[in-house]
């Protein structure tokens, strides 16, 4: 039977060379194994992933302090020599909503539900900001306030529906699909009472009519289902 | 004997079988169909090799015989909108296939008609290669057994009955085709701990072979001998082989780096070694039920030597194997699954999205996969008949190598299947137990693999 000294071992009758070393068969000698060398490289501190993402997003709402703040201090200054036409106030004010932005998730950590209403307020207060200072004033409280507040409803209500309706996906699609449309709703009716005072549907009521069969679909589909084989196979998700 | 005729003739009595017209895949096979690539063909494969040349047509009556015994595995792929699902076949058992120089490779394994397995023979030898969609290297080695012991059976060999050896016309019970996965998970409501994800790992460096090539290089070495070394530094064999090839591995990456001068990086080495978890749960499933644990060691920390690895495996590999770490990993991954967004995704999405996600966070981690099927056990009647038995793991075109190993009476088979040209892994490690004693015989089709690509 075939040797091969290098590897010693035996291989199986047929083989031209060693399958290991390629070395050739039942000639050469025996080799040593490779000396072992010292070794040793950097050392990297271990920690787990809960930490590193505080850590970071700490460095994050770090960072974004540091350069807003000075940025801010400089626009004042520049506005306040140039004339003072007031515009670094609402660099101001969009600085201060990025920084709100950037450190609520660190503040709140784990807490998304915090996070979302105080990202919401600090977004209202920012529309509140801006028209105060603009030329246009009231449109935050009858077209911006109630856009983000339907936004965020919405959001949360297709987040409940996420949880209450997990396995059962054509009612999950349906709230989607139905937030989209009365979030359509809305925010045509803010915008038409904003531009004429008075509130007319028209856009919005092509959305509903192209979205409402889907949501029907999707519902009827998630009674069907669990009495059909075939599509069950088919559409098991 | 008569020549050609198989000696038993009456056919086993069908059993009642409440078996469902389709299954979705399990947790741990979801993520097989998005990989599919002629590189990556999720077939694994198991052989017996028998003393004398295999009769095809008392093996064709076996696989007949024993088809409607495993109706979970009558089955076909099929493709649906999100996930993929396994079909009743309407063929009862595929026929037997000439082998092929390069196993588990050139399958088609989704569509009507087709299986997810195939059976093989070639001389003194019969292979099964499974798709991991359909089960892992247990349910496919009960599946073989069963399959074995009806040929010799059908040779003129009565065989008794064995405690967990399927027998042909006895009634399947339905546990064999449950998802135990679902069953394991925990649902805490107040969350469960984080698996940390590891960085990503050591891996052969070496060009690919052809595609199509996939060179296996089994090492047969008495199971007495090698154990005794492994008693030797008081652990299991598993835990010694992963030793070994930790060790190969750590001389490997540190004459890399030497050979680049000192800047190469040095990068931790991980094994993935599947853990079989139908004990661990009670579960009699011959679908999935396993897990990686992932012994490994990094060499930035310095050099291990022989005793520290062999003692890091040893720690890790008892650690790893606790009931509530495992529910944490199985909760983990079932999570996964379930997610809506995952599951809302349509099947060609998920397909791109798991390759990424596999790309990044899977094989990559992992320098070689190391799994141990264990003791192959048959009815005392019938084990004259075998030689060795020879477990190929899955081609990893990510990892490039992998290693499997079983043991039949005193033969422990560890076979390593690669796509790296290069041999320097297998070449060390069957050095590594030679230098120790260990008689190696070495078989291989090595010499053909790259030239016989494509065809038988
Ligand atoms: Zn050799």
């Amino acid at each position: 039977m075939a040797y091969c000294a290098w590897c010693g071992v035996q291989v199986e009758p047929g083989h031209l060379n060693c399958p290991l070393c390629s070395g050739d068969l039942s000639e050469g000698e025996r080799p040593t194994l490779p000396a072992s060398q010292a070794f040793a490289r950097e050392h990297e501190a271990v920690s787990s992933p809960e930490d590193l993402l505080k850590r970071r997003l700490g460095m994050a709402a770090a960072v974004l302090g540091a350069v807003l703040v000075p940025s801010a201090l400089v626009c004042v200054l520049i506005d306040v020599i140039y004339g003072g036409q007031g515009w670094s106030r609402l660099v101001v004010a969009l600085m201060m909503l990025a920084w709100g932005l950037g450190i609520a998730p660190r503040l709140f950590f784990r807490k998304p539900l915090v996070i979302g209403l105080v990202d919401v307020a600090l977004v209202g207060l920012f529309l509140v900001a801006v028209d105060l200072m603009g030329p246009w004033q009231g449109w935050s409280l009858r077209l911006g306030i109630p856009i983000l507040v339907a936004v965020a409803l919405g959001v949360v209500l297709v987040w409940l529906a996420l949880r209450r309706y997990r396995h059962q996906t054509g009612f999950v699609l349906a709230t989607f699909l139905g937030v989209l449309v009365i979030l359509c709703l809305v925010i045509d009716a803010a915008v038409s009472s904003y531009l004429t005072g008075r509130i007319e549907l028209r856009w919005s009521l092509v959305t509903l009519a192209t979205i409402s069969p889907l949501i029907l679909a999707a519902v009827i589909l998630q009674i069907i289902l669990p009495r059909s084989e075939s599509l069950q196979r088919f559409l098991h998700w | 004997m008569g020549a050609g005729e198989p000696a038993v003739t009456t056919d086993p009595v069908p059993a009642p079988e409440p078996y469902p017209g389709w299954l979705g895949l399990d947790n741990s096979a979801k993520i097989w169909p998005a990989l599919l690539s002629p590189r990556h063909s999720t077939m694994f494969r198991l052989t017996a090799c028998l003393a004398e040349p295999v009769r095809l047509l008392w093996l064709e009556k076996a696989l007949s015989d024993i088809a409607s015994r495993f109706p979970y595995f009558q089955v076909q792929l099929r493709r649906g909108v999100f996930w993929c699902y396994l079909e009743r076949n309407s063929v009862a058992s595929p026929s037997v296939e000439a082998d092929s120089v390069n196993p588990c490779m050139n399958a088609e394994l989704i569509g009507r008609g087709r299986f997810p397995f195939r059976v093989r023979a070639f001389n003194t030898r019969i292979s099964v290669e499974f798709s991991h969609m359909l089960t892992d290297g247990t349910g496919a080695l009960t599946f073989l057994r069963a399959l074995v012991t009806r040929y010799v059976e059908l040779s003129g060999v009565a065989c008794s009955r064995i405690e967990g050896l399927p027998h042909v016309g006895e009634p399947v019970d339905p546990r064999e085709w449950e998802d135990s996965y679902q069953s394991a998970i925990v649902d805490s409501p107040s969350g469960l701990p984080g698996v940390p994800t590891p960085e990503s790992a050591y891996r052969v460096p070496s060009p690919l072979l052809p595609a199509g090539a996939y060179r296996v290089i089994s090492g047969l070495v008495p199971v007495k001998e090698i154990l005794a070394l492994a008693r030797d530094h008081g652990v299991s064999l598993t835990e010694y082989v992963a030793a070994v090839l930790l060790s190969c591995l750590q001389d490997m990456q540190e004459r890399d780096v030497a050979a680049q001068g000192g800047r190469g990086r040095v990068r931790p080495i991980r094994l993935t070694v599947p853990v079989n978890l139908r004990p661990l749960f009670g579960s009699r499933t011959m679908r999935n039920f396993f897990l990686f644990v992932d012994p490994g060691i990094d060499p930035r920390l310095g050099r291990y030597s022989f005793e520290e690895l062999t003692e890091q495996v040893h720690h890790h590999m008892r650690f790893s194997l606790q009931e509530k770490h495992m529910r944490r990993l199985i909760t983990r991954n079932v999570r996964g699954e379930r997610s809506v967004l995952n599951r809302l995704m349509p099947a060609f999405v998920k397909d791109v999205v798991l390759q990424v996600v596999f790309h990044f966070l899977g094989d990559r981690r992992y320098s070689l996969g190391l799994s141990n099927l264990g003791r192959v056990e048959l009815p005392p009647e019938a084990a004259p008949a075998f030689t060795h038995w020879v477990l190929v793991p899955p081609p990893s075109p990510v990892s490039k190598v992998n290693c499997a190993m079983l043991s039949w009476q005193d033969t422990l088979c560890i076979s390593f299947g690669s796509m790296a040209r290069e041999t320097r892994l297998e070449r060390d490690f069957f050095r590594f137990l030679s230098a120790r004693g260990l008689p190696v015989y070495v078989e291989s089709n090595a010499d053909w693999c790259e030239h016989r690509v494509g065809g038988s």
